[in-house]
């Protein structure tokens, strides 16, 4: 119990230092925010108006603390290139993302669970050698290059799926699988060749211990070994691995729904950045930040239900 | 240095690296072209005698800028290490060779600047000091150091009870003197993998970011907005794309390589 209070603790107060990282990296501006965000030349009737919409003339504490409260009512002020509740484009933001990150997160999994367990039990032969190059190779190329590899062959070269653009559920479930399928591909290709390494280590490690070789000695078979002993061991940490792919999931995510053109938060997030859309940035950065922080508080979790060991130290 | 050559991670990473370095070299002297002359009567010319690797929507000779590209990026990856290196190492070695409620304080720190994914934390700072080289730069910089303190730490951790370290403190040795004289010998080699990686992600973060807008800016010649301006050009001169994707390829996968031939060479990862 006391692990369990200990971490939440940690939790409470990792969330409560990435809000305040995201609160004052943007007051550390040089000159006047509102000036700023309107262009020097702006009309200082509209200056003046938007000081007063974003509070500038309280202390810095006290803003903060109306930013946090704001926050736990689900309000995170309003938008000012949209003109539009930040809560609300959040929303709309995340029916593509989490779209995308669950395509990604299944693919990756599809991917990496068989190569993963097929490459274990295969290292040693030499066969085995080009799989595991390429998914050295697929570790290391970033997924924006991945993406525009992908585009050139599959929409360009052959003309299978669409190049650019989101087509929304309420279209068809096929039509907005397709314009899904390749960003969430281009993501889990990277990630996949991540628990790919894992799965094989962790299955390698399983097979070295001393009950492998009991149940060797007792005559069983290798596959028989394999599939109802060490798989089912070896593929417990593997679990916690797939919640931290998700900090990486959605900081790929960024960069390929621009290279897709999707309409998700990483889209959002980089055309707020670019017109200085105070708000709207701060309350991007705070929810991905959190969700990175909750995945990982899960993970301990989760680890700790597996393998109570972990509590004690 | 000959065992690392015997490793074939690193061989193959070492020779694209230094394969690259060269053509780094040379762009100092001399590129085919100027990168921002434009020649309209070139648009979008595969590649020929004249333009080795064709020419881009102005005109504009994609061999030059691609040298020029690959030096930004050099200079990008190099800064990045080099700041990530040195505040990552002091703030690790302090934190992990002294413990304690600072190592608590510094550890939630970088906690709380890892929770940040991908190349957020880099965008944040970018939309606070503004776009262009030195702050790409910075962002890149600060964005290094939470990786270097952390393997810093964990080093520190394991070597401050050790017996060499209790040796070097009954013989009176200062706390400065054995943490940099006698300890970081012993993680130099995990640093020199780090470096490696964390060059290859600084690499990619910089064309990430310049293909978003948020880094370098158009004209200057750097990977990313190569990237992101051929992209409008795919259907009618893909290699045009191809050419900065697979350089941007190459350059992170022969980093990451020779980080792993460290590691492999140095027994296993931690």
């Amino acid at each position: 119990m006391r692990y369990y209070l200990r971490k939440l603790v940690g939790l409470v107060i990792t969330l409560f230092l990435v809000s305040l990282v995201t609160f004052f990296v943007f007051q550390i501006l040089p000159g006047d925010p509102a000036l700023i965000i309107l262009g020097i030349d702006a009309d200082p009737y509209q200056v003046e108006a938007l000081r007063a919409s974003l509070g500038l003339g309280r202390p810095l504490s006290m803003r903060y603390l109306s930013w946090l409260t704001g926050l736990f009512s689900g309000d995170l002020g309003v938008s000012i290139r949209y003109n539009q509740s930040v809560s609300s484009l959040i929303k709309e933001g995340l029916k593509v993302t989490s779209l995308l990150a669950l395509y990604s997160m299944v693919l990756t999994v599809l991917i990496a669970l068989p190569v993963g367990i097929w490459l274990a039990v295969h290292s040693r032969k030499r066969y085995s050698i080009p799989v595991s190059v390429l998914s050295q190779i697929s570790l290391s190329v970033p997924s924006f290059c991945m993406g525009i590899f992908l585009i050139s062959i599959f929409s360009v070269r052959l003309g299978w799926l669409p190049s650019i653009g989101y087509t929304p559920l309420s279209e068809g479930l096929l039509a907005s699988f397709k314009s899904l399928l390749l960003p969430s591909l281009s993501v889990a290709i990277g990630s996949s060749a991540v628990l790919i390494r894992y799965i094989k280590v962790s299955v390698q490690r399983e097979e070295g211990k001393d009950y492998v070789r009991t149940a060797r000695s007792k005559g069983l078979t290798r596959g028989r070994i394999m599939y109802t002993h060490v798989l089912k061991n070896s593929l417990i940490p593997v679990i916690t691995t797939l919640g931290l792919l998700t900090a990486d999931i959605l900081g790929g995510s960024i960069i390929i729904e621009n290279i897709f053109s999707l309409p998700g938060i990483g889209r959002l997030i980089t055309v707020s950045i670019a017109s200085r859309d105070l708000p709207l940035i701060q309350g991007l950065v705070l929810y991905l930040a959190s969700i990175v922080v909750v995945c990982n508080f899960i993970v301990d979790l989760i680890y700790s239900l597996v393998d109570p060991r972990i509590r004690l130290r | 240095m000959g065992r690392y050559f015997k490793n074939p991670s690193f061989l193959i990473g070492f020779i694209i690296v230094s394969l690259m370095f060269m053509v780094l070299l040379i762009s100092f002297f001399y590129t085919p072209y100027d990168v921002t002359a434009m020649d309209f009567s070139m648009r979008l010319s595969p590649p020929s005698h004249e333009h080795l690797l064709g020419t881009d929507q102005f005109g504009r000779d994609i061999l030059s800028r691609l040298m020029k590209g690959i030096e930004v990026s050099f200079l990008i990856g190099i800064t990045a290490v080099i700041s990530g290196l040195f505040f990552g190492l002091v703030i690790g070695s302090l934190s992990g060779y002294f413990g304690g409620h600072l190592d608590d304080a510094i550890m939630k720190v970088i906690d709380t600047l890892m929770a940040f994914p991908g190349v957020l934390l880099a965008m944040m700072l970018i939309a606070v000091f503004g776009n262009g080289l030195t702050n790409t730069i910075l962002a890149l910089s600060i964005m290094a150091i939470p990786r270097f303190a952390r393997i810093t730490r964990s080093g520190y951790m394991e070597y401050r009870d050790s017996d060499f370290v209790r040796a070097e403190r009954i013989r009176g040795a200062g706390s400065v003197r054995i943490m940099y004289l006698h300890i970081l010998p012993n993680i130099l080699s995990e640093l020199v993998a780090t470096s490696s990686l964390s060059f290859a992600s600084a690499i990619m973060s910089e064309a990430g970011l310049s293909y978003l807008g948020l880094g370098m800016q158009p004209p200057a010649p750097s990977l990313g907005i190569m990237l992101s301006e051929a992209q409008d050009y795919m259907l009618r001169s893909p290699w045009y794309v191809l050419i900065p994707t697979i350089t941007i390829a190459l350059l992170v996968i022969a980093f990451n390589l020779i980080g792993d031939g460290v590691q492999e060479v140095n027994g296993g990862e931690r």
